[in-house]
């Protein structure tokens, strides 16, 4: 029944009009996904907004073509210029500029091209197929365990976006997650931290806080901080050779799954996709030694796992509410301000809706790749923009974004601040995806505390002896636990005395 | 920013982060309470409470490993301020954020697209190196073509 529900809003969606404007986004999603310094998330920030008085269906589109486009786009600048475009493609540096620079830029952006189409595709059937079933199991959840699913996001994420301190990163979130509880309270009206302020009475407006948190540091980098930008490199053959393709399909499956599981982790991203599937192609490779000297595995891994991380990113913003990477962290903000309601009532509200975005998923997909394999050098032309040019207009297009969704110049001035913040959080290791995250489950968190509190008349046992509950504290504890050296240093022992025991290990690569 | 650099921020940040923590757990305990909904746990302070309390706790571990690094081992001399604000990124970086406020202040007060122009115009100037003729035809020209686009295609209110 589900294929045929696809195949049917897939067919909804080929009409000129809706094609036409799957075109443009995606194209503008590749723009800004190539530009480094501007990023997925800020691009469908900023294009909420800019969005915001379209048909809800419409501006959906968009968003998901821009989240398509620009984490794809982001491996243009990594082959070409040797910087990633956008964090998801820190991972496509390290083969992709040794491609181009042994003549095969073309030959590294085909493969880059087809292997974000190939992840797409993965993400796809596991966004079509995968999140039914896990809407089914969400259905069970009840105040308590949202409250540890919000939890549970934030430490988690806080762990594995800032590997170097996950200390800083908690704090991150755990600041997100207060900064959130600004406004009105959900249960009683009362307005929290407002200083008697009208404006904030209605919280912290969302978009503005994000396109500030995302752009306004862009572009101080990019004006104050002096960078030499590269020149884009030649271009000849483009389009895959099918072999080539072909000797890699189980490093695509593989990384294409890795690139959901770790979508599907809440507020992780494609950036740590990327590097996990990178890491697991080279373990796995039989030529381990050409990694990061131009192996078309390792280009392959990083750019599978992150379209596929799109896909599964979106999976649990369908099926819980908590979003899987800070992209998808903003396509939920904007599904909000449409009136959608995702989470595990839209399975019951209206069931077609995750083969509708899984729909805009596919043609999105397909036009990236249509984009990706056709207009490559007229593209290449955008990297030689100067950034004192770009980053000015990237400030206005950021000031009119936040000020379109309510009409309001303090909402400019929101933007500003969280600009400011989002700088500061970025040079002080602090990351600011856990903020991010903080900053949308905040509420989710707190009305589902104190509501399951307020069920049993303050009994907390329920809270930690329910069956998911427990699943999630475990996991929460085992997060916290796994950054302890003492904890790592035991399960080191462990997997050494079990594989001695047992008589098996990983074969040494030479 | 290198280790001891980090170590002496963490300190910093830890101070403030604490007293403005504290701050704010003493506001939260003015909320009002609402028996009739429950006991202490359906009062409007009591998450903003836990989360803060979990901030100062995390801010004090910070404190606690960035004294172990030698991050209260500050010196500020004049020397030093004046370096900071003779560097050309610290000048660069408040240039941007002065045009930034500049831009913010004029929004409303004259038409939106002089204020886009000049904020373009000067900030293409001031970071591109100083061609006025080349700043001036973009940002004008910039600023008509948001305006169009804006307006026309996306109907997005203006400022």
């Amino acid at each position: 029944m589900g294929p045929l529900i696809l195949l049917q809003e897939i067919f909804k969606l080929l009409n000129p009009s809706t094609l036409f404007e799957v075109f443009w986004a995606t194209l503008l999603g590749i723009t800004v996904g190539m530009m480094p310094g501007l990023t997925a998330t800020m691009g469908i920030a900023l294009l909420t907004g800019l969005t915001f008085q379209w048909a809800t269906g419409d501006a959906i589109l968009i968003l998901i073509c821009m989240y398509v486009g620009a984490i794809y786009g982001g491996s243009r600048s990594a082959i070409l210029i040797n910087v990633p475009g956008t964090p998801a493609a820190a991972a496509t540096v390290f083969d992709g500029y040794p491609l181009a620079r042994s003549g095969r830029a073309g030959e590294a952006i085909g493969l880059a091209t087809t292997a974000s189409f190939l992840g797409s595709m993965i993400g796809l059937f596991f966004l079509s197929f995968f999140t039914p079933w896990l809407g089914s199991i969400a259905l069970e959840f009840r105040s308590f365990e949202f409250f540890w699913l919000s939890l549970f996001g934030v430490i988690i994420c806080g762990n594995l976006t800032a590997p170097k301190d996950p200390l800083k990163g908690w704090i991150s979130g755990a600041l997100g997650l207060f900064l959130a509880m600004v406004g009105m309270d959900v249960i009683q009206a009362f307005p929290r931290y407002t200083g008697g302020s009208i404006e904030l009475s209605g919280g912290l407006s969302l978009i503005p806080a994000l396109v500030g948190l995302y752009g306004i540091p862009e572009v101080l980098n990019g004006l104050a901080e002096i960078q030499i930008q590269e020149k884009a490199m030649q271009i000849k053959r483009v389009i895959p050779r099918l072999k080539d393709l072909w000797e890699n399909r189980k490093n695509i499956v593989r990384s294409g799954v890795i690139g959901v599981i770790i979508g599907a982790i809440p507020g992780v991203g494609e950036n740590i996709a990327s590097y996990v599937a990178y890491d697991f192609a080279q373990r796995g490779s039989k030529h381990p030694e050409k990694f990061g000297k131009g192996a078309e595995e390792g280009l392959i891994a990083a750019e599978t796992a992150n379209n596929a991380c799109v896909g599964g990113a979106i999976i649990p913003v369908l099926a819980l509410a908590v979003p899987g990477s800070p992209p998808a962290a903003v396509l939920m903000a904007a599904m909000w301000l449409h009136g959608m309601r995702p989470g595990p009532l839209l399975m019951v509200e209206t069931p077609n809706y995750v083969y509708e975005v899984s729909a805009m998923f596919f043609i999105a997909t397909f036009a990236m790749l249509v984009l990706g394999l056709s207009m490559v050098r007229t593209m290449v032309k955008v990297l030689n923009v100067r950034n004192s040019i770009l980053m000015p207009i990237v400030f206005i297009l950021c000031a009119i974004g936040s000020f379109a969704i309510a009409g309001r110049t303090y909402d400019i001035l929101i933007m500003l601040i969280f600009g400011v913040i989002g700088y500061g959080i970025r040079k002080m290791d602090y990351a600011d995806a856990p903020f991010i995250l903080g900053l949308i489950l905040g509420d989710m968190l707190d009305e589902n505390l104190r509501r399951s509190l307020m069920l049993t008349s303050g009994a907390v046992i329920p809270l930690f002896t329910r069956p998911i509950c427990i699943i999630l504290i475990a996991l929460i504890v085992l997060t916290i636990v796994a950054r302890n050296a003492r904890f790592k240093g035991m399960m080191s022992e462990t997997r050494e005395t079990v594989t001695k025991t047992l008589g098996f290990g990983r074969k040494k690569q030479p | 920013m290198d280790e001891k650099q980090m170590a002496k921020a963490d300190f910093i940040t830890s101070v403030v982060m604490i007293a403005a923590g504290l701050i704010v757990l003493g506001v939260t305990l003015y909320f009002p309470r609402f028996p009739e909904w429950g006991g202490i746990y359906s009062n409007p302070g009591f998450t903003p409470f836990l989360m803060v309390l979990a901030l100062v706790g995390m801010y004090l571990y910070l404190l606690v490993r960035s004294l172990k690094r030698g991050g209260n081992q500050i010196r500020v001399t004049g020397e030093m301020v004046r370096k900071f604000f003779q560097s050309m990124v610290a000048k660069r970086y408040f240039i941007c954020l002065g045009l930034f406020v500049l831009y913010y202040i004029l929004l409303g007060r004259i038409p939106f697209i002089l204020d886009t122009s000049l904020y373009l115009f000067l900030s293409i100037l001031i970071f591109g190196g100083g061609r006025w003729l080349k700043a001036l035809v973009i940002s004008v020209g910039t600023s008509f073509a948001i305006y169009l686009i804006f307006l026309r295609i996306f109907l997005v209110p203006l400022p």
